[in-house]
């Protein structure tokens, strides 16, 4: 019995070593955690001195599927600069920004501040003209050699104005600090469809859209407009 | 306003972007296109936006033995290559070591093997931290246009290079305006 005992306390004392395993399905307040700790840079120890817990137990928070009472899921809130229902993963069947908020000061961009903006690539916004009216849809976009690359199936909408005149939009919001920036693109779009430029596409761009599916079709928009603006709250 | 975009050009790529980019620029200026050898301090001095241009020869800006190289190289029987008419001359290092300074909006482009940059180089970096050590406002990130290892422009090449000219008139346009938000 004793001998039993004694064998958990002395792999205790090398807590050094001791790692959480990590579960198949951490769920979605551990991802939350672990996706808002990362996107501030802040390490385990800075957020659990922020929010008042135990960095072991902040630990197990971020890899399992915990079940903090109200005050410390506030408190983790508050030291990860969100609301506890953002934590919880609500509101996500209601459009952004809607927090009413003092008046932010809006700036221009510069043409090169807005391709550093842009570069990254990720998800933005295309906006085109059909015969029932004005189209906008989700996209996800890299720029390639200061053009904006798509990838899309031979068959949908985009497709079928893929040599339209163009509007591109993209942004970052932060709905906690009432600020951010965006970015608006103008320009011409056509379908890829020249061997060379194709070839060259495929080779540099590393493009994968969100839904699944056949996209087969790249779509190049040439800008020969960029303007932004960013907005600032104090 | 009026734009000068001037050029250096050894087998005539880098002339033909230059036509374009001009073309995109005269939707907002009144543009004029030289080759380097004709860019008179009188020219660049009249222009608010200047646009320069020349091919990435050994990772940078051409030198006397690049282009010398160049020529042989279009001079061989088979070579399918014509030199400019305007290639012969000081070049692109020689004509920025003698511009004064500026304080106008400015832009940089090269022609480039396809491929990574860091492997081919980039003339138009070396041209941008020049035109900006003279004291000039570069508009926009050095833009480099490719070339195929025959020595032709790639596809879809030209009409970028003309919506580059475009978005750089713009831009200096509104920043000219100090436009409205």
């Amino acid at each position: 019995m004793t001998a039993n005992l004694a064998g958990p306390a002395t792999a205790s004392q090398g807590r050094e070593a001791w790692r959480w395993p990590v579960p198949p399905d951490p769920g979605d307040l551990s991802r939350r955690l672990a996706a808002r700790r990362a996107e501030l840079r802040l390490s385990l120890n800075q957020v659990a001195e922020r929010a008042a817990v135990n960095r072991r137990y902040l630990e197990f928070l971020e890899n399992f599927p915990g079940q903090p009472d109200a005050g410390t899921l506030r408190r983790l809130a508050a030291a990860l600069r969100t609301t506890p229902s953002a934590l919880l993963g609500g509101g996500g069947d209601a459009p952004p920004g809607r927090h009413p908020g003092p008046v932010g000061q809006l700036e221009r961009l510069s043409l090169a501040e807005c391709c550093r903006l842009l570069a990254p690539g990720g998800l933005g916004r295309l906006a085109f003209t059909t015969v029932s009216g004005l189209m906008i849809l989700p996209v996800n976009y890299l720029l390639v050699a200061g053009t904006i690359v798509l990838r899309t199936g031979t068959g949908s909408l985009i497709a079928a104005h893929g040599d339209d005149s163009v509007s591109f939009e993209t942004d970052h919001l932060d709905e906690t600090l009432l600020s951010g920036w965006s970015v608006l693109v103008r320009g011409q779009a056509h379908r890829v469809l020249q061997p060379s430029e194709l070839r060259n596409l495929r080779e540099t761009c590393d493009l994968n859209p969100w839904p699944a599916g056949e996209h087969d079709l790249y779509v190049r928009i040439l800008p020969t407009r960029i303007t932004g603006r960013r907005i600032r709250t104090p | 306003m009026r734009a000068l975009v001037v050029y250096e050009s050894m087998y005539g790529n880098t002339h033909a972007v230059a036509i374009d980019i001009a073309a995109g620029l005269s939707a907002t200026h009144e543009v004029t296109l030289v080759p380097v050898t004709r860019a008179t301090p009188e020219l660049v001095a009249a222009a608010g936006l200047l646009v320069v241009g020349a091919p990435t020869h050994l990772h940078g800006m051409s030198s006397a033995a690049s282009r010398r190289s160049a020529a042989q190289t279009a001079g061989k029987p088979g070579s399918g290559l014509t030199m400019d008419p305007d290639a012969d001359g000081p070049g692109m290092r020689g004509w920025l070591a003698r511009i004064g300074a500026g304080q106008g909006f400015a832009a940089a482009f090269d022609t480039r093997l396809s491929g990574i940059p860091a492997l081919t180089g980039r003339a138009s970096r070396g041209i941008s931290a020049l035109l900006k050590r003279r004291g000039y406002r570069l508009l926009a990130a050095p833009e480099s246009f490719l070339v195929s290892k025959q020595n032709t422009l790639l596809d879809g090449e030209t009409a970028r290079a003309r919506s580059w000219g475009a978005l750089l008139g713009e831009e200096a346009r509104s920043e000219v305006a100090g436009a409205e938000l």
